[in-house]
């Protein structure tokens, strides 16, 4: 018990980006999403705090876990998302392309969690780049640079195991090039 | 843990404020906001908190106008009220800890206010009376409010059965704090946070998923793959020997100077590639579309033998053309790809892990930006070269050492990230993002996890 390692990485965009999609690509429980004020919680003896998320589990051994969140939509978004980044990993930003100006999604989500990407890691998805092509990366490139970001940024689909696997990968390599899959 | 140089924390009362962010902002207070904030009877508090976006934050808010305490308005949208300072939402612990001192500065200006007024007995009701224009400035401030974020959420609750899980993971030597929350001020109905439920240890059963394997090139394909777009040329120890090439004579030039003239005009180029086949660079939806597979072999020597006068040319088509083209490529979606996919595969069939001459090789350059490395080629060692390039200026040959992988890779990655234009090379621009502390601690935790993701399965 004293030896479990816990981390976390937390999905966080708007809603539609595919934060319940791709957790559901690499976790190895079904997603499940919780609500803040889950009615088991008022049968419980002892009262607790939650927050409506999405929940996912990658198991690495008996005693290490990553814990996947996925944060809710900007409309209950409202509170201190920042303290949940406690050993977390880092922050995956999905974006969605067809969304009127996802550039607005950038500030909205890297202010919420602006300590957190400047003490970890960003990285950033677009999803649905095959319904609505633009705005292209190279301008949400330039976008994050002049908010002084630095991210990689991908296209992906949140559906896909694959690309989503490419997010955690920039992830982690961000954090140590020294990193290796052997 | 969060401190703050003033002595002791501020006292605040908390007002209209919903019973789940009151529970979340107790929970702070109790933990890492311990030193800052301590919430107590409103008889007892230099200030007050209210959550702006609350139905009865109106109502809170007029009641007080006139006590000349600082007031700390939490709000989706900037709100000037009189002797309050805002604070957007989403709340974050940096901007509550600012806070603190933007009240202590606020309390020392309202301090003469407060030794005035001096009138523990009155009632608000009566307060408000005497404060009328305080009261109305409220009024209209009140009015026609944009609907908030988060009211409407509230009060649409459904009782679907959910799980509950919670929102923090604490360490094992936080455990104790977290678990001894109490709150001083409570109203019947408020939830307090007691006990964080951890849900790594809460052993909920939660269903399996199996995930089939993915279907990838059989290692012997990759490995032939990676030969044709990095070559197979061994490190070399000095400078002079590394392997260079022209790119003026290759299809590459040309692709090059269709992609700087299709993103200048915002127009699509055509580019004749022999006598049937031919690319259309399409900048305004960022894709490319080329007769050829940039997989096939056809492709692979169209890239690697130098070129014909006469042999490539490109033009801007009129708009009868360019519809016919265009229906051509939509029948044939297939061979559609990323612009940028397009030019990073070209180059990398040129440069066989070669450096285009030209290229000052022991310039330190670093990554100005990421490939899209979802929709381009990949070949070893790729994402760790993005990810160290990334954070300091290196030539290939540090890059290289450093990682200690073949030289032939980062080459490779050098010419085809040079041709996206992807470089920062403006010496004067050049900075180390390098994190202080390099988080090596973390490298077996990662390695496993990488090597958990990319072995597919569900364990
Ligand atoms: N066409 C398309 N659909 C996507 C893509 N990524 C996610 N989706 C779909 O978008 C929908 C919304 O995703 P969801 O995970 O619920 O988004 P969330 O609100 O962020 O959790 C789902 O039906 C996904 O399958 C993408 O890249 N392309
Ligand atoms: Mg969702």
């Amino acid at each position: 018990m004293s030896s479990m390692i816990n981390r976390k990485i937390i999905f966080t965009g708007p809603v539609g980006a595919g934060k319940t999609t791709a957790i559901a690509a690499i976790s190895d429980i079904k997603p499940i999403t919780t609500d803040e004020y889950a009615s088991d919680m008022t049968k419980s003896r002892k009262p607790q705090t939650t927050v409506a998320m999405d929940y996912g589990l990658i198991r690495l051994s008996e005693n290490e876990r990553v814990h996947l969140y996925g944060t809710p939509g900007q409309e209950r978004f409202d509170f201190m998302w920042d303290i949940l980044t406690k050993g977390g990993i880092g922050l995956i930003l999905l974006l969605d392309n067809t969304r009127k100006d996802p550039f607005q999604d950038i500030r909205f989500y890297t202010n919420a969690f602006r300590d957190f990407i400047e003490k970890q890691q960003m990285v950033v998805g677009v999803t649905r780049m095959d319904l609505h092509r633009k705005p292209g990366l190279p301008e949400y490139r330039r976008y994050l640079e002049s908010l002084s970001l630095q991210a990689p940024v991908f296209e992906v689909d949140a559906r896909s195991h694959k690309d989503v696997t490419m997010l955690i990968q920039a992830l982690l390599f961000s954090l140590d090039p020294g990193v290796t899959n052997g | 843990m969060l401190t703050h140089s003033k002595t002791g924390p501020l006292k605040v009362a908390l007002l209209a404020i919903s019973p789940h962010n009151r529970a979340i902002l107790e929970f702070f207070f109790s933990g890492a906001g311990r030193n800052l904030f301590k919430v107590v009877p409103e008889a007892e508090a230099d200030a007050f908190i209210l959550d702006h976006d609350h139905p009865d934050a109106k109502a809170d808010w007029q009641q007080r106008a006139a006590l000349h305490k600082p007031g700390i308005i939490l709000s989706v949208h900037p709100v000037e009220l009189p002797n309050c300072i805002w604070i957007p939402k989403p709340l974050t612990s940096r901007a509550l800890t600012d806070a603190v001192d933007r009240v202590y500065e606020l309390a020392v200006s309202l301090e003469p206010a407060l030794n005035a007024v001096h009138r523990p007995a009155m009632t608000p009701a009566s307060v408000v009376a005497a404060e009328q224009p305080l009261v109305q400035h409220a009024e209209a401030h009140f009015r026609d409010l944009p609907q908030p974020f988060g009211v409407s959420a509230r009060t649409d609750r459904v009782d679907r059965k959910l799980r509950s899980l919670v929102i923090s993971l604490p360490d094992e030597d936080e455990a104790e704090e977290t678990m001894a929350v109490t709150s001083p001020v409570m109203q019947p109905e408020v939830d307090v946070p007691m006990v964080v439920f951890d849900p790594a240890e809460a052993d909920i059963s939660l269903e399996e998923v199996d995930r089939p394997v993915g279907d990838s090139l059989s290692q012997e394909d990759a490995e032939r793959r990676w030969k044709a777009l990095c070559g197979e040329q061994d490190d070399v120890q000095a400078v002079p020997d590394v392997a260079l090439f022209t790119p003026e004579n290759y299809l590459l030039s040309t692709i090059l100077e269709a992609l700087r003239l299709a993103r200048e005009s915002q127009q699509t180029v055509h580019l004749k590639l022999s006598a049937q086949d031919y690319a259309l660079l399409m900048p305004q939806q960022g894709l490319a579309y080329c007769t050829l597979d940039t997989r096939s072999e056809e492709f692979r020597v169209l890239c690697n033998n130098p070129i014909q006068a006469g042999q490539i040319a490109l033009h801007i088509p009129n708009s009868v053309e360019l519809e016919q083209l265009e229906q051509q490529a939509t029948h044939d979606a297939d061979a559609l790809l990323d612009i940028e996919a397009f030019v990073w595969v070209s180059s990398l069939l040129t440069a066989r892990g070669r450096l285009g001459r030209g290229v000052e090789i022991e310039q330190k350059i670093s990554l100005k930006y990421w490939p899209n490395l979802t929709r381009l080629e990949q070949f070893p060692h790729i994402m760790r070269i993005a990810a160290l390039w990334n954070q300091r200026p290196a030539s290939s040959l540090d890059i290289a050492s450093a990682l200690s992988i073949p030289q032939r890779y980062v080459f490779a990655f050098h010419t085809a990230a040079n041709a996206l234009n992807l470089f920062e090379m403006d010496q004067n621009k050049l900075k180390s993002r390098e994190k202080e502390k390099p988080k090596q601690e973390n490298r077996g935790f990662f390695s496993r996890l990488l090597k958990r993701l990319l072995g597919g399965g569900t364990k």
